[in-house]
């Protein structure tokens, strides 16, 4: 890993990024499988060196054998952010999904699950007060039990990039089939944010299931040329 | 000494503040070591184990675990040595005619199962830390536990800044590979 990108991962480690930069990284994040291991083991090397200075303090003091007071020999306080990490499950959800995509192609409804194919989440890393609550809940959303994380996303006012959470709080919702919420949550992100391309996306997808075939074409027209959405395949349901 | 309330307690544990951490050796360090001289142990053992339970807590306080269960912090943090002490007479087969504890295994939370176990792998992680040089000892536990910036950092070692952050991501380079090189007791 190169310094620059070592010093970004850092940096999002610390909660030292910009709401916009935070939201860029996740996006980025949420489509790079490697990115997210050198994340994941950053934080586990960060909350190690964080529990090294506590041991190293904890060892000048002693349980009084009577009522002797120990005398304290550093004093230090560390707000240091201890980021940890939960799980690496999520390229085992990715591969489930795809499994289960490309082994339902059948009829209309299924290969519209094929094509558009749930958001897994991002890599829960279980960190700061102000993630956790977030990642708590993106546990929920990976096990499918997608009312407890939408209840839980909710309740999250911050520690995390706006945009990252109304997209997924969308994702909840359209994999509950509440279309019409999912769609008034993706409108809310706008063309500068990095979660825009995937937005248009699953307004696409719902739009198709919706039946509203322009619709559908003129946002199929504004979702990027990347390989992460099947332009072609979606193409092919509209036309059906 | 003045008491805290136990969210004092805990929020002062989180940001290992020195005034709250010596009420907690004073307080429930006690209780602690007679339950591990009572099971037969030493006095330096109960110093370890607290030692450990304090880590274990500490892990479970930051990752928010901690808050979602209802128990004191005191409680908490008995309990949690009580599973470590368990652990290690069971791990180490001795009998020393010391009073078993009571303690029905099916109780053990798996959150303090959990936070335990992250004990032993931090463990690895610090003896990994060990391994590294002096001066990359002090450039990352000042940085990322003390919080100094880079030009404090630089000061204090004679270092210019550039070479404060080179060296830091040099030093955090060589951590990471002696960590995936003991990748097996990490994960």
């Amino acid at each position: 890993m190169n310094q620059e990108l070592f010093e970004k991962i850092e940096s999002y480690l610390l909660n030292r990024m910009s709401e916009t930069e935070r939201s860029e990284f996740e996006a980025r994040m949420a489509s790079d499988a490697s990115l997210q291991e050198e994340v994941i083991t950053l934080q586990q090397l960060l909350s190690g060196i964080d529990t090294y200075g506590l041991k190293k303090k904890l060892n000048t003091y002693h349980i009084p054998r009577d009522s002797n007071t120990t005398n304290p020999l550093v004093r230090r306080r560390s707000h240091f952010n201890l980021l940890r990490v939960a799980a690496g499950i999520l390229i085992l959800f990715s591969v489930g999904w795809w499994y289960f995509a490309n082994t339902h192609s059948g009829n209309t409804a299924d290969r519209w699950g094929t094509v558009f194919y749930p958001d897994p989440g991002l890599p829960t890393s279980m960190g700061t007060t102000d993630h956790y609550n977030f990642y708590d809940a993106m546990v929920d959303y990976k096990n499918d039990n997608y009312p407890l994380a939408l209840q839980k996303f909710n309740t999250i006012t911050n520690g995390i990039g706006q945009d990252t959470l109304t997209y997924y709080k969308a994702m909840a919702h359209l994999q509950l089939g509440h279309l019409k919420e999912a769609v008034q949550l993706l409108n809310k992100i706008s063309k500068e944010s990095p979660f825009y391309g995937a937005a248009v996306w699953y307004k696409t997808g719902i739009a198709i299931k919706e039946g509203r075939k322009s619709d559908a074409l003129k946002l199929l027209d504004v979702v990027p040329d990347t390989r992460e959405f099947n332009k072609r395949q979606a193409r092919e349901l509209i036309e059906e | 000494m003045s008491d805290y309330t136990d969210m004092q307690l805990v929020e002062g544990f989180r940001s290992q503040d020195d005034h709250v951490i010596r009420y907690i050796y004073q307080k429930i360090g006690p209780l602690v070591r007679n339950l591990v001289i009572k099971g037969g142990g030493s006095d330096a053992e109960a110093e370890d184990i607290f030692q450990e339970g304090l880590v274990a807590a500490y892990i479970n306080i930051k990752n928010g675990k901690y808050a979602r269960q209802q128990a004191k912090f005191s409680s908490y943090l008995i309990q949690i040595c009580k599973f470590r002490w368990f652990d290690l007479v069971k791990s180490s087969h001795r009998k020393k005619g010391g009073v078993m504890l009571d303690i029905n295994m099916k109780d053990k939370d798996p959150d303090i199962q959990f936070a335990l176990e992250e004990e032993q792998k931090h463990e690895v992680l610090h003896s990994l830390i060990d391994t590294l040089n002096e001066q990359c000892k002090e450039i990352i536990l000042r940085y990322y536990w003390e919080h100094q910036s880079l030009s404090e950092i630089s000061q204090a070692l004679g270092m210019a800044p550039a070479s404060v952050k080179n060296g830091k991501y040099r030093c955090m380079q060589q951590l990471k590979k002696n960590a995936l090189d003991k990748k097996h007791l990490l994960r």
